[in-house]
């Protein structure tokens, strides 16, 4: 072996040596966890079995009636979300009509059963944080005066024309979130009413419900958001028609889901 | 002459080497997981995210720091912990899957909070509940010596106070060779669901 080729392995053992006899001693132990975030969407709603509006006096069909606070929405999520209503039927008389239970009347020409679930009204009691004030994207504004002539159609509930509940579009209302990839401001963050303080929650809405059949009875507010729906307007009736008597049923489904 | 080349050489080399490297102390140090529960923790409901776990011990560990045969009366430890969330955004937890969308944010450290506590209560900082915030964080447990060591740095076992760090093992000094790990966690509802998941590195070394 020749003298260059020693001193290097010489060397290299010295560094050896010198390395391995001064490591700092070091014992670890790891400890790994997992969370387990199981989704929570909940809407919580208490309201009665069946809203009743009975319109046997004049006064009722004029002022219309207004049921206040008769639903109450809760909403806990993990999740971000949307919450809208959408006015539905079997659609026994057509789709996107009252279904009609009862016929009170004489078969008399004018008299229309075809109600459209336009006329219902609703009123949240907090805007829609998504709508950013715009009113025609929630339903927080006040029911409209029908003498004052102007029928743009506020609150009217949103109806799909298929008569199915997909979500509404973006120019449409929910009551909380609205249509859009989140990221935007058109989602709820999760959360829930049951930590909220002060008087008032983005979880928590109570809903008012108004009909007005005005006189005659060819509801005047009826809106789809686009146009008028009342009976005279509304494609095949006549300037004379009116609703025919009867008892009328239709459904609001609230839907809550994940931010879509 | 050249043998005395070579002489001089390894003797520049040597004292290099010996002088920048750590002397070392201690005989040996040992660090034992025991008790280590099950560490997967289910939120399911609004009590569960919002209440969350107040307090759930993770593992329980064990110290034996030995000296050498020839007592050095330096020899003297430190604990730390690191977290692992194998390399996601500093202040976040490891995601294993999600859901829903996960348009939301992931769950970030804050929503733990850990302690070590032992009977002595022996850890300086970590003996009442502290946030969790960035893994880049060391999370000194019982503290290193900082600068040069020497003796006022040992605080020695028996002495039941804050950063004993002298030689001893839980056998003899059960009150402060033990230490109880112990995680609060309060989600919140307002994470992303899916499952995730974080390490807690424990480290047991002697100080320098």
């Amino acid at each position: 072996m020749k003298k260059s080729s020693k001193f290097k392995l010489f060397l290299a053992a010295a560094a050896l040596i010198g390395t391995a006899a001064n490591a700092q001693l070091i014992d670890e132990k790891d400890v790994s966890i997992t969370l387990d975030l199981q989704p929570v969407l909940q809407l919580d709603m208490t309201t009665p079995d069946q809203i009743e509006f009975v319109f046997d006096e004049i006064n009722k069909y004029q002022a219309g009636i207004t049921q206040y606070a008769a639903t109450i929405l809760k909403v806990s999520s993990t999740v971000s979300w949307d919450l809208y209503a959408v006015g539905r039927s079997q659609g026994n008389t057509a789709t996107g009509f009252w279904d009609q239970q009862v016929d009170y009347g004489s078969g008399n020409p004018n008299a229309v059963s075809n109600l459209p679930l336009s006329l219902l009204e609703l009123r949240q009691s907090r805007p829609n944080p998504s709508a950013d004030g715009d009113t025609t994207l929630d339903y927080s504004a006040n029911f409209a005066n029908p003498n004052a002539g102007v029928f743009a159609g506020t609150n009217n509930i949103y109806v799909n024309p298929a008569g199915d509940a997909t979500p509404p579009s973006t120019t449409e209302r929910y009551i909380a979130g609205h249509k859009g990839a989140s990221n935007n401001n058109d989602f709820m963050p999760g959360g829930t009413y049951l930590n909220q303080t002060g008087h008032k929650s983005d979880y928590y809405y109570t809903i008012d419900y108004r009909i007005l059949p005005g006189l005659p009875a060819i509801f005047p507010m009826a809106h789809n958001g686009t146009d008028r729906q009342d009976l005279v307007t509304v494609n095949t009736n006549t300037a004379s028609s009116y609703a025919a008597p009867g008892v009328y049923t239709m459904y609001v489904q609230y839907i809550l889901l994940e931010d879509q | 002459m050249r043998t005395l080349i070579v002489l001089i050489l390894f003797s520049i080399y040597s004292l290099t080497v010996f002088h920048s490297a750590a002397q070392t102390h201690c005989g040996s140090v040992e660090l034992l997981l025991d008790e280590q529960g099950d560490n997967t923790f289910t939120f399911n409901d609004f009590t569960s995210y919002e209440g969350g776990f107040p307090r759930k011990t993770i593992a329980r560990l064990k110290i034996r720091v030995e000296n050498k045969t020839t007592p050095d009366i330096l020899c003297s430890w430190n604990l730390t912990l690191q977290l692992d969330n194998a390399g996601v955004t500093t202040n976040e937890l490891e995601e294993f899957n999600l859901y829903g969308d996960g348009a939301g944010q992931n769950p970030l450290l804050s929503i733990f909070e850990i302690r070590a506590i032992n009977d002595c209560m022996t850890s300086t900082d970590y003996s009442n509940f502290v946030p969790l915030n960035n893994v880049k964080n060391v999370l000194e447990l019982i503290k290193p010596n900082s600068g040069t060591l020497d003796t006022s740095d040992i605080i020695n076992a028996g002495s039941c106070t804050q950063n004993v760090n002298g030689v001893g093992d839980y056998i003899s000094n059960y009150s402060e060779f033990t230490f109880k790990i112990e995680l609060r966690i309060k989600p919140g509802m307002t994470y992303n669901p899916g499952t995730f998941g974080l390490t807690f590195n424990f480290r047991l070394e002697e100080n320098i």
